[in-house]
């Protein structure tokens, strides 16, 4: 082939790449969640927030603000909530220890300190476990060696930051969604972690060295379809669901200035 | 030039005589005819002993689905409800664990044992409304999914599956993998017809027929379910068996502890 030719096929290929679109309903939905700082004084009190776009609002089944569902079928006590597709803002990491499984959420914590404070734990002596000690058992259990490879610690990994009312805000995005005008963004945050299963995620990394089997933990499958199943006292939700609006894929902000009793 | 052009000609008249016909790795190959089977689909009502709440212990056999076409071997079979729970539970024949009886829990002479665990049928059990069935029974094997234009105009497919098992991390919608029983029990309203299906997914490559025992029966299942709780579903051997048993699912069994 000559030097010419090539050429030519190559700038077809490229004006075909231009030219590509797929026409799929599924869009990115990005927006903000906010939390009223009269709720919580630290991110660090706030559990994975699960954001979800479903087709309707019905606060009178559960008595308490919930999406629309579907029928029920077999022995859920509701019917699937049918989400278009959604988020979360956070997920559950391992932290290090066993104790400390289903209980740190990702984007809260900017030092081990912070963890610490908000997860207080004791090592095999009775002793509060130090920074120190959990910095030494996650370069252990991880192979880290600096602060800067914690997945779940750092000021740049935080999810929420003060707005200008003082309240808590988070931005997500929701990947792929069906995003139909009139549809409603609603969420919940699950603070005490209901939605992390033990018996889930990745099999612990020290299993030969320590002889012992586990599951690092991480969320259920089904939280967007059955958010009732993991609601409980103290949960934030979004009493005002927010509507979507045609054509409008960004800006929506979503308030939890719900919580569950 | 020439050079380049006749090397990817070479390498393609060599790949041609590498060709080989693949229909003998598939499941429903016909040995015989160098055909293929069709899916086979049975309606198990129509069947001497139909299975029915506390009838029978029903055990049969399918054949292997069509890989190729996507459309899939299975049994159907309907009973009325109870006003009560009722439990549905097929299990599928393990050739690995007969073979292992059969040979005395050492070696065993069949080949098909190199292929373990390829060499089990999987067969999923779904339930349900006999209305809400997508398939024809003896015609086509079919499923519980629904679908619906929702209020913002929307299409959403529902699925009303009822028989639903969880899997191992305690999620709903599990299956169970190959030669392992599956079951599940759902609340039924009286004189209401519901609908058994049994969909192929694979059959032992011994014979390309997979065995099963099925049983509807009032109430919740059992709490415990393993390849005891339901005996029959094995091959005929012609070797005879040690110990004076007539089957190696007996001979297996006798000394299961669960």
């Amino acid at each position: 082939m000559t030097s010419r030719a090539f050429l030519a096929a190559t700038a077809a290929l490229l004006m075909l790449t231009g030219c590509f679109q797929e026409d799929l309903p599924e869009q990115n939905l990005d927006g903000s969640i906010v939390i009223p700082a009269s709720m919580v004084s630290s991110p660090g009190e706030i559990g994975p927030v699960y954001i979800g776009i479903y087709e309707a609002f019905d606060p009178h089944q559960l008595g308490y603000p919930y999406p629309a569902t579907a029928p029920r079928v077999g022995d859920n006590p509701i019917g699937d909530a049918l989400p278009y597709g959604g988020t979360s803002v956070g997920d559950f990491a391992y932290g290090c220890y066993l104790l400390l499984r289903c209980q740190v959420v990702s984007g809260r914590f900017s030092s081990l300190d912070d963890l610490l404070e908000q997860h207080p734990l004791d090592n095999a002596d009775g002793d509060p476990v130090t920074a120190e000690e959990l910095f030494d058992q996650c370069t252990y259990y991880y192979g880290w060696n600096n602060i800067t490879e914690f997945a779940f610690i750092g000021d740049e990994q935080l999810d929420f930051s003060e707005n200008e009312d003082g309240d808590w805000e988070a931005e997500f995005r929701a990947w792929h969604a069906r995003v139909p005008e009139g549809a409603l963004l609603w969420a919940f945050a699950d603070n005490d972690n209901t939605s992390c299963s033990v018996d889930r995620g990745q099999i612990n990394r020290k299993r030969p060295e320590d002889g012992i089997f586990f599951r690092e933990g991480a969320h259920f499958q089904d939280i967007l379809n059955f958010p009732d199943k993991y609601i409980t006292s103290g949960d934030f939700i979004v009493e005002d669901p927010t509507v979507l609006e045609a054509d409008r894929l960004d800006g929506y902000e979503v308030r939890l200035d719900y919580t569950f009793e | 030039m020439n050079t380049r052009l006749l090397l990817p000609l070479t390498a393609a008249l060599a790949l041609t005589a590498c060709d080989l016909n693949p229909r003998p790795l598939l499941q429903n190959y016909d040995p015989e005819s160098g055909g293929l089977f069709t899916a086979e689909v049975d309606d198990l009502d129509l069947s001497d002993n139909a299975p029915t709440v506390d009838g029978t212990l029903f055990i049969g056999s399918l054949g292997a689905s069509e890989v190729g076409s996507g459309t899939h071997s299975g049994a159907t079979f309907t009973f009325e409800g109870t006003g009560d729970r009722v439990c549905i539970i097929v299990d599928p024949q393990s050739v690995w664990r007969d073979d292992l009886q059969a040979s005395g829990g050492g070696e065993s002479a069949n080949p098909y044992m190199d292929d373990y665990p390829h060499d089990d049928g999987d067969l999923d059990l779904s339930a349900g409304l006999a209305s809400f069935y997508t398939g024809t029974p003896g015609v086509e094997i079919g499923d519980f999914f629904g679908s619906f234009p929702d209020g913002n105009g929307v299409d959403r497919a529902i699925d009303l599956n009822l028989c639903l098992m969880q899997d191992t991390h305690g999620s709903t919608g599990g299956t169970a993998g190959r030669a392992t029983p599956e079951w599940c029990d759902f609340e039924t309203e009286p004189g209401t017809t519901y609908m058994g299906v049994l969909t192929v997914f694979s059959v032992p490559v011994d014979d390309d027929r997979l065995r099963f025992a099925l049983d509807v029966r009032s109430g919740a299942c059992p709490p415990s379910i393993n390849e005891c709780t339901l005996q029959g579903d094995y091959d005929e051997l012609a070797e005879e068996l040690p110990s004076g048993f007539d089957n190696v699912e007996e001979q297996y069994c006798a000394n299961y502890d669960g």
